[in-house]
């Protein structure tokens, strides 16, 4: 198999994770949402709610199938990343248009919250298991260090199609450390949302529990490909391509399925956020909700409460989090 | 998760902070919540009932006025020990014109007048 087939292959699979992703969203949303809109039982069934899961289903297989031979035709790396966002992007366009169609269907929720007088509870035990993914990369950290003059004064980071390297990196600080550094500034976001998820979200929530987990999973799995790179580039180990992109995809996807199978619990009824403060059915703005998780109404888990003044922080930290990419990854 | 619960409705006409006072204060009555104990803080109360941070501190600091709690800085709200006061003859026609109120509503809705006395009975011997 040549380089190129095998990164043509690669982005197919990877677009066709994207696309089968898209499509199960309406069946990983709540029984009682239907593109963000509280609906009657049964209504999925109905005429009305076929014909919006049959558009929507449509718009992604169009895009879908322009991807696949955008990237079959050009073979061209920055087609395939288009080609492999094109279904999500499809995906949320659907969704809102859907979300639109089906507002005159909604049913009004009660607005009514219920919550038992207790102290606030402490963080399950298994969150303080976020911190090792961040020693993981120190003990990497601590690797290099202790192998600096193992690692070459230049070695290879990227790589042409037929595997002759093209972009080299010299034994400095930000050379060698550039990975760790940005994956510890990833690893300790992420780390900052689950605790944050846990605190910020309603106690009533049947999901907090197994949201905060993914996180700390997802957590894990970031940690494990930037601990990963440096090693490799600098020869100390040798995983094998493969290894490297589906090892992390695979525990991603398992993440995702635990989620899932989550979702498919018995579960009570949806959070009866205000209809009027969700725009899209995918964005939740409320000001007068404290809170700073909600349920989310596009899939399984949370969404931020962009009306909430530490949604900002969110933003602000990622947005860090990004810019410093381009200074410590050269 | 379990003890004295607290709900309230968006969508109902009585303002929100009357709801979380009114709730608090019959639970505080009837010694469902015994002095000493605390409430949870402002933040996780107004999460859970999906209401402003100003509605619970405000309904919080009504309560404190009425001598029910201890507001303290970064301990949140305690439950105070809270001698009765001696209601003035004007607090006592004020309740009185309220109990005719509800109970002309309750008779016009057919509930037998022995029915409301023994309602009221009851509910009065239930507080302590």
């Amino acid at each position: 198999m040549t380089p190129r087939l095998a990164l043509t292959l690669i982005a197919v699979l990877a677009q066709l994770v994207v696309t089968v992703a898209t499509l199960a969203l309406p069946n990983m949303t709540h029984r009682d949402l239907l593109f963000g809109v509280p609906v009657p039982q049964g209504f999925r069934a109905s005429e009305p709610g076929r014909h919006a899961l049959r558009i929507y289903r449509t718009w992604i297989a169009i895009p879908t199938v322009i991807g696949l031979a955008g990237i079959a035709w050009w073979h061209n790396p920055l087609i395939n990343i288009v080609a492999i966002f094109l279904p999500a992007a499809a995906s949320v366009a659907g969704f809102v248009l859907q979300n639109r169609h089906l507002k005159p269907y909604a049913v009004e929720l009660p607005q009514v919250h219920r919550t038992a007088l207790v102290a606030e509870e402490p963080l399950p035990w298994f969150v303080w298991l976020g911190l090792l993914p961040l020693l993981l990369l120190a003990g990497v950290a601590t690797f290099l260090h202790q192998h600096w003059n193992q690692i070459p004064l230049r070695y290879p980071v990227h790589f042409d199609l037929n595997g002759n390297p093209n972009r080299w990196a010299d034994r400095t600080i930000r050379g060698v450390y550039g990975p760790l550094i940005f994956g510890g500034e990833l690893t300790l976001l992420l780390f900052a949302f689950a605790i944050a998820g846990w605190y910020g979200s309603r106690r009533s929530e049947p999901l907090r529990k197994p949201m905060v987990a993914v996180m700390l999973v997802v957590e894990l799995t970031v940690a494990i490909m930037f601990g990963e790179i440096p090693l490799q580039v600098t020869g100390f180990i040798h995983v094998p391509l493969l290894v490297m992109v589906f090892g992390p995809l695979l525990l991603a996807i398992g993440a995702i399925g635990y989620a899932i199978r989550q979702s498919n619990q018995p579960r009570g009824p949806i959070d009866p956020t205000p209809e009027e403060c969700w725009k899209g059915g995918i964005i939740y703005y409320n000001p007068n909700d404290a809170a700073l998780f909600v349920q989310r109404r596009d899939g399984v888990g949370y969404t931020i409460n962009m009306a909430n003044r530490w949604s900002w922080m969110i933003y602000v930290g990622l947005v860090l989090v990004l810019a410093t990419g381009p200074i410590v990854l050269h | 998760m379990t003890g004295p619960t607290l709900r309230v409705d968006a969508s109902s006409a009585t303002p929100l902070v009357r709801q979380i006072v009114d709730q608090l204060r019959v639970l505080l009555v009837e010694g469902a919540l015994a002095p000493g104990s605390a409430l949870p803080p402002v933040r996780r109360l107004a999460t859970d009932l999906a209401v402003h941070f100003n509605t619970v501190a405000e309904a919080y600091r009504q309560l404190a006025s009425e001598g029910w709690l201890d507001l303290k800085h970064g301990r949140g709200a305690v439950v105070t020990e809270r001698e009765a006061p001696a209601a003035s003859k004007r607090e006592i026609t004020g309740y009185r014109q309220r109990l005719r109120e509800l109970v002309s509503q309750m008779r016009a809705q057919g509930i037998p007048a022995a029915r409301i006395a023994a309602e009221l009975k009851e509910i009065a011997e239930g507080i302590k």
